[in-house]
């Protein structure tokens, strides 16, 4: 007896505090929420029946209230809330009985008619009144051919954002509510018909499995219904831009938007997908694979270019052409460490300064840029702390990975620098090349919803490599690409698009 | 015999890559020299001879396969009983586990010699067996994936084939056919090592998305190795004298060395490191394919064999502490690997055959 | 399962350090040379100093020894940090010691991976190590110049194709043998003075730099170097071609008893310099200036030929095209029959521009 006690009492402690569920009646409910004290009762006096009007202060419209709600039940009696309703002209108002929708309702703004105070059964209309911003440019996804508009940290202005973008029935929104604190909604978007089923199943199975607290942003909720938690590498794509989403649906993948949080979440994703922008659409598709290609290019430059300084600095000085070699031995000449802890010390500088400005606000963090960029490096060279070839390669280095378009990929590429740094000076450029293979398998490992992170290239789709290094011309596009496993692959009729195309002709096609 | 869920399958096409990379290995570093002594400067011959022979073993391995239900440890199951077919899946895949072992510590090797004259092998073992852990855990599709990636990454050094021939001497290989039949047949000991590594097909045959679709590109797979191997020989002929090429034990290296950029001298050190991309798929598929054998003989999870096979790999490895036993325990490995495809297979091919005859007479 | 992979990585980080060979904690041999002592082994290596400034006069070590291992080992017992071998370019060996053979140096340099392929050999005229301690112009030190020097004679000029590749495989090549070029130095200045000519391991000839270009066109196939003809008539007539492209064919007939060496010599150049004032308009006057160069070409052709036969050596790789091109090749016939071996040449310049003036 006294051991299934303890049992019982270890499995309620262990079982997390959530206050909402115990809450079963409605008198339970108001109890618990006179104690605060943006919680209103009335009862206005101006009839005779004790009709009572419960809301938050803070939630709702105050000007609604008093035009539209209380000024037309003054001198009137309703024998009914029914009654009330058919006066009230709202769009969303309900009666319902039910604790839980009520609790729901009220914390969202609705505001709450009884006739009577014991009545269980109430009227919900919603008034509620939501502050946020305006929509603005997209500041962190920066492109210059591209619309100029953000999603703000509305759902339903994100939404609204999305709906514009794509004006057809088939746009599916399903809501679901995550956290038994914030009681976040979170919108799962998909195109019926267009979208994989099973993805679509998979993501509301993995989001309403959720356990936790509260959301506070998407990307705190993507991370923990990813594959793989521990992995560096984002297996979605948090963007702030409603044409990138909108395009991202049309292939056929999904979108979740979380209120409160401007960034939207489309899975699955592949690691080429990190570096397209919604630009590369709307310029010339030789251009656009030019930039496609040097992004990807500025990946491997980034990652490997310091690591190589140091195996060849470090081991390898056969490979030093006779061009270079006086340069590097006399820029290394009068430093006192070793290459990599030169190298670790640099980079780790580059990334305070990074971090500095980060957190500062815009002017000051320019400021810090001048100051860390030019002031330091040149202190340092001329103390002979640092060789001026390796300032050189950090400083390019640390640029290339600021050309990845989502901003948290080019964070994992600064951070995957230091172990193939640590692999560089254990073993050489062969521990380069070890390092590149763990690198590798990682990715190899890695899913996002289930599918390869590593497609197109393995496993191999011939079709969708015109839509990854290279950007082919969008006439070659009219099928979605296989990483989203569409329902229906086809995206338009490819020999009609060519059919239509009007070319000039000249003397030599005669 | 449970059969393999598709999501853990690879298409077929998959198979050219696998065979191609099993076949590519740290033999193509150094195989010319042998045969360059037994056969001289009709050397090529030998080589193509035996890339050909090859294909016509893939032939009967997929004969073998087609016939049987599963994998080389069902088929012997089948055909021998539980016993002694258990047997000899033991054996087969004690060869496949010391032929990984072998190319690891051969590429050791040449790592010690070519850069780091003083590390200890156990170290680099350490570390490649840590990585070969890590991929053959992800199951067999992170290791085909390694496969491919072991095939396309190095492929981009194939320009390093042509930088020889600026200084190459095509008199050397006149005047062809010098050398007796019996003298070239000799000369194609010294390749055919170079180009086993395919068998392993025997073990993944179930992981293929229709199977039998497989077969033409573990023909193409097999047929870039001849060719790619077959230049090589002409190539060390032509910008090596005999004497020279007979006394280069890494051949393909020694030639790389004359590779030259203006921004970087000392091509090889390069090859060398990137060498290990060719290497990992000899090894972790090896790994993964006897690790699946002894799971299909005794049942056991991978997850536990993998390590015991690890460990025996690091050891024998370890054990291998000169260039004499190397090269012991890498002719051991030739002449096994020659005794079970060319001997025991067609041998296996005939009882298979018969017994699938008789059985449908009764 | 996943603790003994952890301990694993640790003791590899731990212990997984090789032997580190930070570029500028090496002393890095540019040139190494080495003479005839006696009965010993003497070397001297040169090790550039960089500097702000830019490259110093070279620190220069010096160690005797038996074997070319042991020199460097007791140089290296006199030097601040270690002598490396990955960067060095030249090796010049004393005329004695290339007399005497250079298979020990060489077989060494081919076992070591470090050393590369591609560097330069060279005989000095005189002591190797003078060479290696003359002082000249302060951009241009020893390890600068010398590589550079042979490189651009190579490239742009007329020394033969050399590396130690090259020489190498022409020495294991029972067909052919090799030939290094002869620097030697006059103050400051570093000069070509020739080429040695081996046989095997020893060098049994040498070329002056005068017959260069003929040697060139004999041996390699190129397309830069200016070759001086004397004009008959006045004594100081010269015409000077640049050459376009040269090559020799070689054909041999009858057989490895009864050779004939057919070697037929292509030019085709410009005119740069030409002291006698004629109309190149003229097809003639080219016709007769060609002619005049093919004999010219023939005759010193034919000097060379003669003189390597005389020596017994075949830098050439004769032997090579008789075992290409004749059935039923026996080296040993050949081995006589090369001491009186029969060869005719044959010379075809053609010119085809004389420059932007008339």
């Amino acid at each position: 007896m006294e051991r299934e006690g303890i049992t019982a009492m270890k499995s309620h402690e262990k079982k997390p505090v959530n206050p909402a569920k115990s809450i079963d009646s409605l008198q339970g409910l108001f109890q618990i929420l006179k104690k605060s004290k943006d919680f209103i009762t009335l009862s206005p006096p101006f009839n005779s029946l004790s009709i009572r009007i419960s809301y938050f202060r803070t939630l709702v419209d105050a000007n609604i209230l008093h035009q539209d709600v209380l000024s037309y039940l003054s001198g009137r009696s309703f024998s009914s809330l029914q009654d009330v309703q058919a006066v009230l002209s709202f769009g969303t108002s309900k009666v319902t009985e039910q604790v839980e929708v009520i609790q729901k309702s009220v914390l969202n703004g609705y505001i709450l008619i009884q006739l009577n105070e014991s009545d269980s059964s109430c009227l919900l209309i919603d008034i509620s009144k939501i502050e946020g911003r305006d929509i603005t440019k997209p500041e962190i996804e920066f492109n210059i051919l591209a619309p100029k508009l953000a999603f703000v940290e509305k759902l339903d202005t994100n939404l609204n954002l999305l709906r514009r973008k794509l004006l057809t029935p088939y746009l599916r929104v399903e809501q679901l509510e995550v956290g038994y604190l914030s009681n976040t909604a979170v919108a799962v978007v998909y195109i019926e018909g267009i979208a994989n089923d099973q993805n679509v199943k998979e993501i509301i199975k993995r989001v309403s499995s959720i356990e936790t607290d509260h959301v506070f942003d998407s990307s705190y909720l993507v991370r923990t219904i990813v594959d793989n938690p521990n992995s560096m590498f984002q297996q979605f794509i948090s963007t702030e831009r409603p044409d990138r989403v909108a395009a991202i649906l049309a292939e056929g993948k999904i979108a979740l938007l979380v209120d409160g949080s401007p960034f939207v979440i489309t899975l699955p994703t592949t690691l080429i997908e990190f570096f397209s922008t919604a630009e590369d659409y709307s310029i010339p598709w030789i251009v656009a694979s030019f930039f496609r290609a040097l992004r990807v290019f500025s990946v491997l430059f980034s990652v490997l270019t310091t690591p190589l300084y140091v195996a060849i600095i470090t081991y390898h000085y056969e490979l030093i052409p006779k061009e270079l070699l006086e340069t590097l031995v006399v820029s290394r000449s009068k430093i006192p460490f070793p290459p990599v802890i030169e190298a670790l010390v640099l980079e780790v500088v580059i990334e305070l300064l990074r971090e500095a400005g980060a957190r500062l606000p815009t002017k000051v963090g320019l400021t810090v840029g001048i100051v860390g960029g030019i002031v330091i490096g040149q202190a340092a060279v001329e103390a002979s702390l640092t060789s001026n070839v390796l300032i050189i390669i950090i400083a390019l280095s640390a640029l290339a990975s600021f050309t990845t378009p989502i901003y948290s990929m080019g964070n994992t590429i600064r951070v995957i620098r230091f172990p193939f740094i640590f692999a560089a000076q254990l073993l050489g450029l062969l521990g380069i090349v070890i390092a590149s293979a763990f690198l590798l398998t990682h990715l190899l490992r890695t899913k996002s919803l289930g599918r390869p992170y590593l497609s197109p290239f393995y496993p191999t789709r011939l079709s969708d490599w015109k839509d990854s290094i290279i950007r082919m011309p969008l006439i070659s596009m009219n099928r979605r690409p296989l990483a989203a496993s569409a329902k229906q692959p086809i995206r338009f009729n490819s020999e009609k698009a060519k059919k239509n195309r009007t070319s000039p002709r000249s003397d030599f096609d005669d | 015999m449970k059969k393999v869920p598709i999501e853990y399958q690879i298409s077929p096409y998959m198979v050219f890559f696998l065979v191609n990379s099993m076949q590519i290995g740290v033999g193509l570093l150094g195989f010319e020299r042998i045969s360059a002594k037994l056969a001289g400067n009709d050397a090529w011959i030998s080589t193509l001879l035996s890339g050909l022979s090859i294909n016509v073993m893939i032939w009967m391995i997929y004969k073998i396969l087609n016939q049987g239900k599963g994998n080389i440890v069902a088929i012997h199951h089948d055909v021998f009983g539980k016993w002694i077919g258990g047997a000899f899946s033991l054996i087969f895949l004690f060869y496949l586990l010391v032929t990984g072992a072998t190319i690891l510590r051969t590429y050791i090797e040449v790592v010690q010699v070519w850069m780091f004259s003083i590390m200890p092998t156990w170290i680099l073992v350490g570390i490649f067996l840590i990585l070969c852990y890590y991929i053959v855990s992800g199951g067999f599709r992170v290791v085909a994936g390694i496969c491919f990636f072991g095939v396309l990454l190095p492929s981009t050094l194939a320009f390093t084939f042509f930088f020889p021939l600026q200084f190459a001497d095509f008199r050397n290989l006149f005047p062809i056919m010098q050398h007796s039949f019996k003298e070239i047949i000799k000369g194609m000991q010294g390749n055919l090592f170079s180009y086993f590594g395919f068998e392993t097909l025997l073990v993944y045959y179930t992981f293929i998305k229709n199977p039998k679709k497989s077969q033409k590109f573990a023909h193409y797979g097999a047929l870039v190795t001849t060719a790619v191997y077959t230049y090589l020989m002409i190539l060390s002929l032509v910008f090596f004298s005999e004497k020279q090429l007979a006394s280069a034990i890494w051949a393909y290296l020694s030639m790389s060395k004359i590779i030259q950029f203006s921004f970087i001298e000392r091509f090889e050190y390069i090859l060398i490191s990137f060498w290990a991309f060719v290497i990992l798929p000899n090894v972790v598929l090896t790994l993964w394919g006897v690790s699946r054998g002894m799971r299909e003989t005794f049942g056991m999870k991978q997850k536990y064999i993998l390590p015991i096979l690890i460990l025996f790999i690091f050891i024998l490895t370890i054990l291998l502490d000169d260039r004499n036993k190397v090269n012991l325990i890498s002719t051991w490995v030739g002449k096994s690997g020659f005794i079970i495809v060319y001997i025991y297979l067609p041998v296996l091919w005939l009882i298979q055959s018969l017994q699938i005859k008789f059985r449908r007479q009764t | 399962m996943k603790r003994w992979m952890v301990w694993l990585i640790i003791g590899v980080l731990l212990t997984g350090c090789d032997q580190t060979k930070v570029v500028d904690d090496i002393d890095l041999v540019q040139v190494a040379a080495y003479d005839l002592e006696e009965d010993n082994l003497k070397g001297t290596f040169a090790i550039s100093t960089y500097t702000k400034e830019g490259e110093g006069q070279p620190e220069i070590y010096t160690a005797s020894g038996k074997t070319s291992k042991q020199i460097l080992a007791l140089a290296s017992e006199k030097s601040s940090k270690p002598l490396e071998l990955g960067q060095l370019r030249v090796i010049v060996f004393d005329k004695d010691l290339a007399k005497k053979g250079l298979k020990e140096i060489l077989d060494t340099m081919n076992r070591m991976p470090n050393v590369g392929n591609l560097i330069y050999l060279a005989i000095s005229n005189g002591k190797a190590e003078t060479i290696l301690r003359g002082s000249y112009t302060k951009e241009k030190g020893i390890s600068n110049y010398l590589p550079s020097l042979i490189e651009q004679n190579i490239t742009y000029g007329i020394l033969p194709e050399t590396n130690l590749y090259l020489f190498l495989n022409q020495l294991y090549d029972d067909a052919r043998d090799s030939y290094l070029p002869i620097v030697s130095n006059k103050g400051n200045i570093l000069k070509i003075d020739g080429i040695a000519l081996f046989k095997g391991y020893t060098m049994v000839d040498s070329i002056t730099a005068k017959d260069l270009f003929i040697f060139k066109v004999l041996t390699d196939k190129f397309y830069r170097g200016t070759y001086q003809f004397k004009l008959p008539g006045t004594p100081d007539n010269y015409a000077v071609i640049e050459n376009i492209k040269a090559k020799t064919k070689y054909k041999m007939k009858g057989n490895s008893k009864y050779p004939f060496i057919d070697a037929r010599i292509q030019v085709k150049g410009k005119i740069q310099e030409f002291t006698e004032r004629k109309n190149l308009e003229n097809p003639k006057e080219v016709q007769k200036l060609e002619s005049v160069m093919e004999e010219e070409l023939e005759r010193q052709a034919a000097k060379l030929i003669e003189r390597f036969i005389a020596k017994g050596t075949d830098p050439l790789g004769l032997r090579k095209f008789g075992r290409v091109h004749t059935r039923k090749w026996n080296d040993k016939e050949w081995a006589e029959s090369y001491k009186h071996l029969r060869f005719q040449v044959t010379a075809d310049v053609k010119i085809i521009q004389s420059g932007v003036t008339e």
